[in-house]
């Protein structure tokens, strides 16, 4: 790894640390291995948005080209949202692509992913099938983004928590993972009969 | 242009980094840069090169470069600005020789004549093909030596008249006969029979009962292949016609052209009628009721 990454790399490390997000515990910036080329961060769900009151890891691999090539980041932690992934976590955000700038740092690109939670673009997606739900039926959308974000990510429970964890529970019953059966059943806006028969077809 | 670079370095000799600024690129600063090597000429080293100040205003030199260089991806001209104020990146070259200097306007000249060069071979490589195909035809259809009587007498005319042959061909295709043909039929032909046989039963001649298909139904859309295919068949069509019915014709063009309206005829009648029974069908069409 080039020696100008790790310099940048330590530098912001501090940036991050000492900053006032940090202490709010807003972003947290992790290291995974000792030679910084692997990064773990966290950042809280906004307020207002689907995601409150939720922790997402993300997973940060830097470049030997950094900083004049924008981190790897993607989401550890699984998110319904329409420029993020549902299946791998890859997040469609232009400053990670070809509008990073040299100047940017660690610490900007977590608020720049904390700011794409709280205004998706449902036109650029990176989840075709998340983006339709947001379009077409909003208020599923968000029913389910909530659910997720208390799911696997520790959110606020909901009034109809319950109610879909009833769902989740009697696909499992019938041997299917957690995992799927959430997927499924927000494929299909919880319709527990389609999602049944999208997985056994 | 030499002035203004004089002009730009004076400027810059008043510029010095401050004890606290730092580099925006590798974060390092220019405090710690000092403690190591107290001799540091920061000049050549750091330079501001936009609008920004404050953290921004500060970078390498060298850590610049790099970062041009990406944004440059290979093309030493492209501009590259500023990413927060957009000022562009001025840069001074150490002058060319002259071999160099010549050799860059070269590649220059060669990039600027490129296009058009290209353009005019892609013209001329049509021209030649299209004349090579009216140059057969017109073997075909006048016969070898007719047609080379013909090219001698009437040498500027040919070069400038042979490549139309296979664009007018061509063009032919896209005039629908048969629908301005069954047009006239469709609005003529019932009327007339009806007087003729004595009779106001339309439905019984003309077959448009249950309903009167649109004109769009039962049009056929012509594909720039399938015309270019057949117009340049064409001629090969006429010839193959007039051989096999007008043998007894001694001229090969009037043979050819016999050929060619036996066979135009031929389509044309053959054309309606599938017309004819398409629009008796489309008028006959039942749309179903959805099912599972």
């Amino acid at each position: 790894m080039a020696s100008l990454a790790i310099q940048r790399v330590k530098r912001e490390f501090k940036e991050v640390v000492t900053s006032s997000e940090a202490e709010n515990s807003q972003i947290k910036l992790e290291m995974v291995a000792e030679n910084l080329k692997h990064l773990q961060g966290e950042i809280k769900g906004p307020p207002d948005t689907p995601f409150e009151g939720a922790t997402f890891i993300l997973d940060i691999l830097i470049p030997d080209s950094y900083p004049f090539n924008p981190p790897k980041v993607k989401f550890a932690t699984k998110i319904w949202h329409p420029n993020i992934s549902s299946a791998t976590g890859a997040i469609c955000l232009d400053i990670l692509k070809d509008q990073w700038a040299a100047a940017m740092t660690l610490r900007t690109v977590l608020l720049s992913i904390q700011a794409l939670l709280a205004s998706a673009e449902p036109d650029d997606p990176q989840d075709a099938v998340v983006a339709k739900q947001y379009k077409e039926t909003p208020e599923i959308y968000h029913m389910t983004a909530k659910f997720w974000a208390e799911f696997f990510a520790g959110g606020n429970p909901s009034s109809y928590s319950a109610d879909l964890r009833q769902k989740v529970k009697s696909l499992c019953d019938m041997g299917i993972q957690s995992l799927d059966a959430v997927r499924a059943l927000s494929h299909y806006n919880w319709d527990a009969t389609t999602a049944v028969e999208s997985i056994f077809s | 242009m030499a002035k203004n670079i004089t002009e730009v370095e004076d400027t810059q000799e008043l510029k010095i980094p401050h004890e606290t600024d730092s580099c925006w690129i590798c974060y390092s600063s220019y405090e710690d840069e000092k403690l190591n090597n107290p001799d540091i000429l920061s000049l050549g080293l750091w330079v501001a090169p936009c609008k920004c100040k404050g953290t921004s205003m500060w970078v390498h030199q060298e850590c610049l470069q790099i970062w041009i260089d990406e944004k440059q991806k290979g093309d030493s001209f492209r501009i590259v600005r500023c990413h927060q104020c957009n000022s562009v990146y001025r840069y001074k070259f150490p002058s060319l020789d002259i071999l160099a200097t010549a050799l860059q306007s070269l590649e220059n000249l060669i990039d600027l004549v490129s296009p058009y060069a290209c353009f005019l071979f892609a013209t001329a490589t049509s021209y030649f093909l299209l004349t090579g195909y009216g140059y057969i035809t017109l073997i075909q259809i006048a016969g070898h030596d007719q047609a080379m009587q013909f090219i001698q007498d009437n040498e500027m005319f040919v070069w400038v008249c042979l490549p139309f042959i296979p664009i007018i061909l061509t063009l032919s295709k896209y005039i629908r006969i048969e629908d301005h043909l069954f047009k006239i039929l469709k609005r003529y032909v019932p009327p007339m029979m009806c007087s003729i046989l004595g009779t106001k039963q339309y439905h019984q001649i003309w077959p448009q009962a249950p309903r009167a298909p649109t004109d769009v139904a039962t049009r056929r859309h012509i594909t720039l292949p399938r015309a270019i295919i057949t117009g340049l068949l064409l001629p090969t069509f006429s010839y193959l016609t007039g051989n096999i019915l007008f043998f007894k014709v001694e001229n090969n063009f009037k043979r050819c052209m016999y050929g060619g309206l036996a066979y135009t005829g031929f389509r044309l009648l053959s054309k309606l009628y599938f017309k004819f029974r398409s629009y008796r069908n489309m008028s006959h069409r039942q749309i179903l009721n959805y099912n599972n």
